[in-house]
C-alpha cells in the first residue's frame, strides 16, 4: 500500500522525510555563497534519491529495498516553528481568493444527484483544498510535538581555512546555540553525528586539508568524517552537472544516506519498537496502564510546558511510527498512530481536569497535521468514511480552519460506497454555517448550493427552511436579488414555525423582494405569490 | 435532569411522517433544525446497518456532539410503488426500505429507550390498520400524538 498515488501523498513522501540539521562555521558559508549559493542549497540537489536501492528489514523482519528516499537540511537556526499568525493570515488569503470564482456558476442551479453521483472526484473537489492542505501541514512544521522534523542527524562543517578545526567542531555542538528543541526535553538530543571537512581547491593544494582529515578521523571515528572538495569558479556561477566535482557531493551524500542516516534509522525503529511493544501492548499491559497511569507520568510532567518528553512512551512510539513512515515501512507507522491517537484522548481528558492548558495553538496544529497524512492513508484505502470522521475531529475553534476540514468531510461521504449524500448534505451545511462565521460568503453560497443538490426537494420542513431562508439571505447580500427572492419563496409556507421565526422570514422576503422589484422579471406571477401567502397565518400580514 | 429527545418517524421514502420533540428540557428556537439535521444525515447509517442485522433495535447508531441516534426498523414490506431516484437505483435493496422509528437523545438509556420503541410500534400498527389511512402519508391523529408524548414522558 502506497500513498505515492496521490498529490497529497506525493507531497507528504517528499516532506515527510528525514532532517538533518547543518552546523556549519562563517568560512564554509563564505565559500560556497562566492558561487551564489548557500552551503544548504548546494547539498540539497543531491540529497534526493529516486533509487537509492538499501536493504531493509520491517518490524516483522520482511525484508524490502528503500527505494526513492529523500533528506532535508536546515541551518539550526532554521529549525524551529514558523510563525502562526503570519501563516494564518496567509492561510486566509488562500480561502477568500479562492471564493472569488466565477459568479455565474454561483447563482446557477445545483447539479443533479445523478449528475453528482457520475462525476468523477477530480471534477468535484475545489482544486485549492490540496493546497491549502499543504500550508496546514507546514504550518506545523518543527513544533516540540511534530517529531518528523526532529533532526535525525547532524553535519558538522567546519572549513580547511579554519583556525583549530577540532576545535570549532567541538563548539559547533555548542547546546547554547542549539535549537530548544534538542535543550528541554521534546527530543533526544543524542542524534547521528557527521563531520565534513570542506576544503575549496581554489585556495591551494588539498595536502593540508587531507593531514586535517586524519585529525578528524582519529577524534571522532574513522567512518564519521568525510572530505568534501569544492571547486569555487573565478566568476559568482555555480558549475552543473558535468562539472566534475559534482558527483563527489553525490557519492557523499549517497554514503551519508545509506551507510549513516538510514542504518542509524532502522537501529532505532527496532530498538523502541521492542522497547514500545514491552511496555504498550498486550492486553496485560494495556490494563495496568489504566490502573498505574498517572502514577507513572508525574516524574515526566512539567506543570509549565508539554507533557511529552522524548523519553516518555507516548513520545516514544510517536518517534517510531514517524522513523517507520520515513523508512516507508507504513503498516507499522499505522499501528504506532493508532496507539497514539487513543493516547493523547485520554491525556486531554487528564488536563482538563487537571486544569493545566495545553500549548493550544500547536497542539492543534500537530492535531491537524497528523490527521491530514491519516486520511491520505485512509483514502487510498478507500475507507471514505473513517476518513470523514478524521477531518470532522481536527475540527478547532478556529472556525475557517473547521469550516474547510468539514467541507473535506462532506466530500468523503459523497465519495464513500455507498454514498452517504444525507451526510454529505449535512457536513456542507456545518461548513456553509462557519464559512457565513467568517465573512466568506461566497464560499457560504457554494457549499449551500452544493447541499441543495440533495435537499432540494426534501419534505424535511426544518431543513428546507434553514438551508433556502440562509441561502436566499447571503444571495441578497451579494446582490443577486433575482436569485435571493426564489429562494426565499420556498420558506414562505412554514406554518411549522413558530410565530417569530414567521415573522421573520416574512420580513426577509418583502425586504429583499422589494430591491430586486423591477429587476424581478416576472419570474414568479403574483398568484403564485399570493397562493403562498395563503397559507401564512394571516394576522402575521397585519 | 433535563434530557433533549426528538422522535421521528421515517417512511420508506425518507419521508417523515411524524415528528414530534419529546425531551424534558425547554425547547430552543434552533433545535429543531439540528435535530432534523442530525436525524436526516443517520438515515445513511441506518441504510448501512439495516442489511447487516435481522434485529429490530439499533441502538446508539450515530452521533453528533453530545446527541446520539438510536433506530428502531419496522418490518412493513408493503408492496408500493416506489419512484426510483437518482441514488436509489445505485442499491436495489433501497426499494424495500422500511418504516424506521428514529429518536435523537443525549441520554443513555437503552432500556427505556427500547420499550418507548415498542410501544410506539404498537401504536403505529394500530394507525396502519385504520382503513382510512393511507399508508405513507402524515400522521395527523391527536390521538397518536398524546399518547407517544405519553409514552416519552414515561420511558424516557
Amino acid at each position: 500500500m502506497d500513498p505515492a498515488g496521490t498529490p497529497l501523498g506525493k507531497m507528504l513522501l517528499e516532506e515527510i522525510t528525514p532532517v538533518v540539521m547543518v552546523l556549519r562555521t562563517p568560512s564554509v558559508e563564505e565559500a560556497c555563497v562566492k558561487n551564489g549559493l548557500s552551503f544548504v542549497e548546494m547539498l540539497s540537489p543531491f540529497c534526493n534519491f529516486s533509487n537509492i536501492d538499501v536493504p531493509l528489514r520491517t518490524s516483522s523482519d520482511q525484508p524490502y529495498r528503500l527505494h526513492k528516499f529523500k533528506l532535508r537540511l536546515f541551518y539550526e537556526s532554521d529549525v524551529r516553528q514558523p510563525n502562526i499568525e503570519v501563516a494564518k493570515e496567509r492561510l486566509k488569503q488562500v480561502i477568500t481568493k479562492a471564493g472569488e470564482k466565477e459568479n455565474l456558476e454561483l447563482i446557477s442551479d445545483p447539479p443533479q444527484v445523478s449528475n453528482l453521483l457520475d462525476s468523477s472526484k477530480s471534477e468535484l473537489l475545489p482544486s485549492w483544498f490540496e493546497y491549502l492542505n499543504k500550508e496546514l501541514i507546514r504550518t506545523a512544521s518543527f513544533s516540540e510535538h511534530e517529531t518528523f522534523d526532529h533532526p535525525v542527524g547532524c553535519l558538522l562543517v567546519v572549513s580547511s581555512k579554519d583556525e583549530q578545526p577540532i576545535n570549532r567542531f567541538i563548539d559547533l555542538f555548542n547546546t547554547n546555540k542549539l535549537p530548544s528543541l534538542l535543550n528541554d526535553g521534546a527530543m533526544d538530543p543524542k542524534i547521528l553525528k557527521h563531520y565534513l571537512l570542506v576544503h575549496d581547491n581554489h585556495d591551494g593544494s588539498s595536502e593540508k586539508a587531507s593531514k586535517i582529515l586524519s585529525e578528524m578521523k582519529s577524534t571522532f571515528g574513522t567512518n564519521e568524517c568525510h572530505l568534501l572538495c569544492i571547486n569555487s569558479s573565478q566568476d559568482a556561477k555555480m558549475e552543473h552537472q558535468d562539472d566534475p566535482w559534482a558527483s563527489y557531493l553525490k557519492d557523499l551524500m549517497h554514503e551519508f544516506s545509506s551507510k549513516h542516516v538510514i542504518p542509524y534509522m532502522e537501529q532505532k525503529v527496532r530498538i523502541l519498537n521492542q522497547q514500545v511493544s514491552a511496555t504498550r501492548r498486550g492486553f496485560r499491559n494495556q490494563i495496568k496502564n489504566l490502573w498505574w497511569r498517572k502514577g507513572k507520568d508525574d516524574p515526566n510532567e512539567m506543570p509549565s510546558g508539554s507533557m511529552y518528553t522524548f523519553s516518555s512512551i507516548e513520545s516514544q512510539i510517536r518517534v517510531l511510527g514517524d522513523h517507520a513512515f520515513m523508512l516507508h515501512d507504513y503498516e507499522l507507522a499505522l499501528a504506532n498512530y493508532r496507539l497514539i491517537s487513543t493516547d493523547y484522548k485520554l491525556d486531554k481528558a487528564w488536563k482538563r481536569y487537571a486544569g493545566v492548558q495545553k500549548l493550544g495553538s500547536s497542539g492543534q496544529q500537530n492535531a491537524t497535521r497528523c490527521g491530514l497524512w491519516w486520511i491520505e492513508m485512509l483514502k487510498t484505502r478507500d475507507q471514505y468514511k473513517e476518513a470523514a470522521s478524521v477531518y470532522f475531529r481536527i475540527c478547532s475553534e478556529e472556525l475557517l480552519h473547521s469550516a474547510v476540514m468539514l467541507e473535506q468531510a462532506s466530500y468523503c461521504y459523497l465519495f464513500s460506497k455507498p454514498p452517504m449524500l444525507y451526510k454529505y448534505g449535512f457536513h456542507l451545511v456545518l461548513s456553509g454555517d462557519r464559512y457565513r462565521k467568517t465573512d466568506q460568503i461566497k464560499h457560504a453560497i457554494r457549499t449551500y448550493r452544493s447541499a441543495l443538490s440533495v435537499y432540494r426537494e426534501t419534505t424535511w420542513s426544518y431543513i428546507r427552511d434553514h438551508v433556502h431562508f440562509h441561502i436566499g439571505q447571503w444571495y441578497a447580500l451579494l446582490g443577486f436579488h433575482d436569485v435571493a427572492v426564489r429562494h426565499m419563496l420556498q420558506v414562505l409556507a412554514c406554518s411549522h414555525q413558530s410565530k417569530a421565526t414567521q415573522e421573520l422570514f416574512l420580513r426577509d422576503f418583502l425586504q429583499i423582494f422589494q430591491v430586486s422589484g423591477f429587476s424581478f422579471h416576472g419570474l414568479v406571477s403574483l398568484g403564485q405569490m399570493l397562493s403562498y401567502i395563503k397559507q401564512f397565518d394571516l394576522s402575521l400580514c397585519i | 435532569m433535563a434530557t433533549t429527545a426528538s422522535f421521528i418517524i421515517v417512511s420508506r421514502n425518507d419521508i417523515p411522517i411524524y415528528e414530534a420533540e419529546v425531551g424534558s428540557a425547554t425547547k430552543r428556537e434552533d433545535a429543531a433544525q439540528l435535530h432534523q439535521f442530525v436525524l436526516h444525515a443517520a438515515l445513511d447509517i441506518v441504510q448501512d446497518l439495516a442489511w447487516t442485522t435481522s434485529a429490530m433495535f439499533l441502538k446508539n447508531i450515530d452521533r453528533f456532539n453530545d446527541l446520539v441516534v438510536s433506530v428502531y426498523v419496522t418490518a412493513d414490506k408493503s408492496v408500493r410503488c416506489i419512484t426510483l431516484k437518482a441514488f436509489s437505483i445505485r442499491y436495489f435493496l433501497d426499494i424495500f426500505k422500511h418504516t424506521r422509528l428514529m429518536l435523537l437523545h443525549d441520554s443513555r438509556n437503552d432500556d427505556g429507550i427500547k420499550s418507548f420503541f415498542q410501544e410506539v410500534h404498537e401504536l403505529y400498527i394500530k394507525v396502519l390498520l385504520n382503513p382510512l389511512y393511507l399508508p405513507g402519508a402524515r400522521i395527523a391523529s391527536s390521538h397518536f400524538d398524546t399518547k407517544v408524548r405519553a409514552l416519552a414522558r414515561k420511558y424516557l
